[in-house]
């Protein structure tokens, strides 16, 4: 039987980047000893008041067809919370619901891009995001994202990149793996790009709310010469610890919007009204999940940076928002992936290798920050001697 | 002052129609270099003399003149051999000129700078090589080079000047010595000549390199005989879009099995060698011996069988023969040509399926910038393109994936060819392997603002020879050196840059913006 274009366009684009983090539960289900920072989930439950939200919607009955953009009500909150942010009057009917930030992702570049197309996305990237290009038909053209850089997108490396087929530029701010967040600058340069070659510009912003203490988030969106061209996506999975619930979003200008409605209803016609209700509670204050967990992951990465970063020829790079930091394990002289391999047999610890998040991240390790303290610590005290070991050093 | 043997020879090169030098300078070529001070000839600065002698090839092969170079004793010969070997074998007239030692040092092994134990004799086992060893030996030893390179079959020339004969005192040089005429084909061999191919039914011409500059004498006698005529690759550009022009390499089966239909076949300067008539080594190119081959080597010409073997200048032998031929009345030449050209472009699908597309990228080129010059290296797109393309300038495509076959030779061509040809667009098609060989030259085309687009086909990748690993089932090993960074390059050498994938028509918009000066596209391979 034939299968449709998009099979082949994924093919090599799946679940192989995970293979670590598979053999790692592989390995817990042997009864191993393996610390496992090769995943970023929340390291807290969700907020009591949001669990009684959700509750009291299905107690209410809040359980019927919501409409393609989603519940009113959380369509509200939503506008409400960007207005504030970017000091303009977003209206509802500029916002859609839809289950997560990945769906949200989905059906914007299903409306925006399609075959023949040209996207441009940093690289490293978060390990989906090239299937979601791909699976439109769209081509992924990757714009390098340098260390001394601090990982962050610059304008200088896309310029030459941009033909008459560029679409869309895709920015994820605050940046997953490497934690970078663009500045004020970055954005101004990058936009200008845009506004010149007439581009899109999404924005996966779904770290919103956990950037470290002294870091400053700034989105394109809020640019008001930036906010007719500019979507951004996010989500509750993160800043509300409540991935499981699949409850996300995208704003955009109104023509957008229209545009995406008839997408959003051939996928999913809207969300689902009772966790609408607790959305719609999460979105309307900061919250205080992401607060503690931002304390939390930038005090480990602290301990990473202390505990790594010039020993045995290893590298940190300090994130300054997400659940993740990098480290440069080059100086071994072997690839990430062979040291991810290598440190999870040897030493029980499963990170991921940067390979898996494209050719930039090619030499670096993924860890993440969502375990406790002294887990952090022994992992990287076995990475240390690991390292050493790897160039024939005393630990 | 008295002029000196350095001011001299630039005069000297005046007279002989030189107006542009490549070359490097050092503390043992200065009186070379005081000559060119207030001279009406140019110099172009390499980054390396093996890229300076490649831009005298490029330049050689685009104007039709000799291309020079000025290089240093000693490393800088050495390092410009390898491009006079590329010379050497596609018959390009270049003469380098370089330094050597005094002459009371010569074969004493002193120590002295730059010295090497018998530059010359290095030099002899590829190319005429001479010491001009007083003030009086200049006027000869010009003389000599000239008719060397332009008299007989084009070569590379060296002359060395030791430096304690550079500064010498120097007369005003006579007047250059006119020419040795070509050779004209004796009226024997002409008669034999038209009589066989007057008889034939379905003649075939094989033009190579020898052909170059002879465009329009060389279509009116394939007209005449109604004759197919296949291109090496140096013969390319000739012809563009004409019904009997079949732009194919004779290593392709559709090309053979015209040469085997084919009653008759007439061999004009082309020296049949492997790289044009039997690219993959696989043998069974049609037998030739009944061919009628004209050469201007008499050695050359005794390397093959044929029927009859003309010693002459293609040129001279075009003009001679053609009012000895009666037109042929049937016109199933262009049919044939057709088929040919049919078959041989489908022919690449099945040796390579990438093949195909390739080619398109190289059409796009033509598409895009019509009558540019087109100088490549050895990469992947030209070896689809010498296979089967159709330029459109005579003498505007050549590369060195051929003969010789000298990686990193497109740089430095294409630099040459561009200050030959100004008003022309050049296009330097070089894989990103090649480019490491000679990327440094690409900043000598900015120095001199010259038209050149570099187009880097970036498979990251020495990709053919990996092909070549992986057919012969060895590991691929030294295949992939990581291409540089070429936006990062591009920046560091001041030229405009833009980066697309491997298509057609982006590839069509790239080349189409504008620019003044050089600048760089990368083509990034899948």
């Amino acid at each position: 039987m034939r299968f449709a274009p998009i099979v082949d366009r994924l093919s090599n684009l799946g679940g192989a980047k995970w293979a670590i983090h598979a053999r790692a539960k592989e390995m817990i289900a042997q009864g191993r000893n393996v610390i496992k920072l090769s995943i970023g989930e929340p390291d807290v439950p969700p907020a009591d008041a949001l669990l009684s939200a959700a509750k009291a919607g299905i107690d209410a009955g809040r359980l019927g067809y919501s409409n393609g953009r989603g519940e009113p009500n959380l369509l509200a909150a939503l506008a409400d919370r960007y207005s504030k942010r970017t000091h303009r009057t977003i209206a509802p009917s500029q916002c859609t619901a839809l289950p997560g930030t990945q769906t949200t992702l989905y059906a914007t570049l299903t409306t925006l891009v399609g075959p023949g197309d040209e996207v441009l996305l940093g690289d490293p990237c978060y390990a989906t995001y090239e299937g979601l290009i791909a699976a439109t038909g769209a081509t992924v053209v990757m714009v390098p994202l340098h260390a001394e850089h601090g990982f962050r997108m610059q304008a200088a490396d896309v310029a030459p990149l941009i033909t008459p087929r560029t679409r869309l530029l895709f920015l994820n701010t605050p940046h997953n793996p490497t934690g970078a967040i663009l500045t004020t600058g970055d954005i101004r340069a990058l936009g200008d790009l845009a506004i010149k070659h007439d581009l899109w510009i999404l924005s996966d912003e779904v770290y919103e709310e956990m950037i470290y203490e002294g870091a400053r988030f700034v989105s394109p969106f809020d640019m008001a010469e930036l906010a007719d061209r500019t979507v951004v996506a996010a989500s509750i999975s993160k800043s509300h610890a409540a991935p499981g619930f699949r409850s996300g979003w995208c704003v955009g200008p109104q023509e957008f919007s229209d545009a995406l409605l008839p997408v959003a209803e051939t996928m999913l016609f809207g969300n689902q009204p009772f966790i609408a209700d607790m959305t719609a509670l999460a979105v309307s204050a900061p919250s205080e999940a992401a607060r503690g967990m931002a304390q939390r992951f930038a005090r480990r990465a602290g301990i990473v940076q202390t505990m790594l970063h010039g020993k045995n020829g290893l590298v940190v790079h300090r994130p300054e928002a997400g659940m993740f930091a990098l480290v440069n394990i080059s100086a071994t002289g072997q690839s990430g992936q062979q040291f991810a391999l290598g440190l999870l047999d040897a030493e029980g610890v499963a990170v991921m290798p940067g390979e898996s998040f494209g050719n930039g991240l090619a030499g670096w390790l993924r860890l993440s920050l969502t375990v406790d303290d002294t887990l952090i610590e022994t992992a990287c005290t076995r990475i240390a001697a690991f390292a050493a070991r790897a160039q024939g050093l005393a630990a | 002052m008295t002029p000196s043997v350095g001011m001299r020879l630039v005069e000297g090169l005046a007279a002989r129609g030189v107006n542009c030098v490549f070359g490097i300078p050092g503390v043992h070529t200065v009186e070379l270099y005081r000559g060119l001070s207030n001279s009406p000839v140019r110099h172009v600065t390499a980054r390396h003399e093996q890229g300076c002698a490649f831009m005298a090839d490029g330049y050689a092969r685009a104007s039709g003149q000799v291309g020079v170079a000025f290089v240093i004793t000693g490393p800088g010969l050495l390092n410009a051999l390898t491009a006079m070997a590329q010379a050497r074998a596609d018959s390009v007239p270049m003469l380098v000129i370089s330094g050597v030692n005094r002459r009371d040092s010569l074969g004493r092994g002193l120590g002295l700078l730059h010295e090497l134990p018998n530059q010359s004799a290095m030099v002899a086992a590829l190319c005429p090589t001479r010491t001009v060893m007083s003030a009086d030996d200049l006027a000869p030893a010009l003389d000599w080079a000239f008719s060397t390179m332009l008299g007989a079959r084009p070569t590379p020339v060296h002359l060395e000047i030791p430096t304690d004969v550079m500064p010498l005192p120097c007369a005003a040089l006579p007047a250059p010595a006119p020419l040795p005429a070509r050779p004209a084909p004796k009226p024997s061999d002409l008669a034999a000549a038209a009589n066989l191919l007057n008889t034939a039914k379905r003649p075939v011409i094989l033009a190579g390199g020898g052909a170059r500059g002879c465009e329009a004498a060389l279509q009116t006698l394939v007209q005449a005989l109604d004759a197919p005529v296949i291109q090496t690759v140096n013969a390319r550009g000739m012809m563009h879009g004409h019904p009997l022009c079949v732009p194919a390499s004779a290593s392709l089966d559709a090309v053979r099995a015209l040469i085997t239909g084919a009653d008759q076949v007439l061999a004009l300067g082309t020296e049949l060698g492997q790289t044009d008539y039997d690219m993959y080594a696989k043998g069974g190119l049609p037998d030739l011996s009944a061919m009628i081959r004209v050469d201007i080597c008499a050695h050359q010409l005794n390397r093959h069988a044929a029927a009859l073997a003309v010693c002459a200048d293609t040129a001279a032998f075009l003009a001679a023969i053609t009012p000895h031929i009666t037109p042929k009345s049937q016109a199933q030449g262009a049919a044939r040509a057709a088929d040919t050209r049919t078959n041989a472009r489908a022919e690449l699908g099945a040796l390579d399926p990438a093949m195909p597309a390739r080619l398109d990228m190289i059409e796009a080129i033509r598409a895009a910038l019509p009558a540019a010059q087109i100088v490549g290296d050895s990469t992947q797109s030209i070896y689809a393109a010498n296979l089967y393309y159709d330029h459109d300038r005579a003498g505007g495509w050549f590369n060195a994936a051929t003969g010789f076959g000298a990686l990193g030779y497109g740089a430095g061509a294409a630099i040459g060819a561009a200050i030959a040809q100004p008003a022309a667009r050049t296009v330097c098609i070089i894989g990103d392997g090649g480019l490491q060989f000679t990327a440094a030259e690409l900043r000598t085309a900015v120095d001199e603002k010259l038209p050149i687009t570099f187009v880097v086909w970036n498979n990251e990748a020495y990709g053919e020879i990996a092909d070549a690993m992986r057919a012969a089932k060895t590991e691929v090993i030294g295949c992939h050196p990581s291409p540089l960074n070429h936006a990062a390059f591009a920046s560091a050498c001041d030229l405009p840059f833009v980066s697309i994938a491997a298509d057609t028509e982006l590839l069509h918009w790239a080349l189409r913006q504008r620019s003044e000066g050089p600048s760089m596209i990368e083509v990034r391979v899948a």
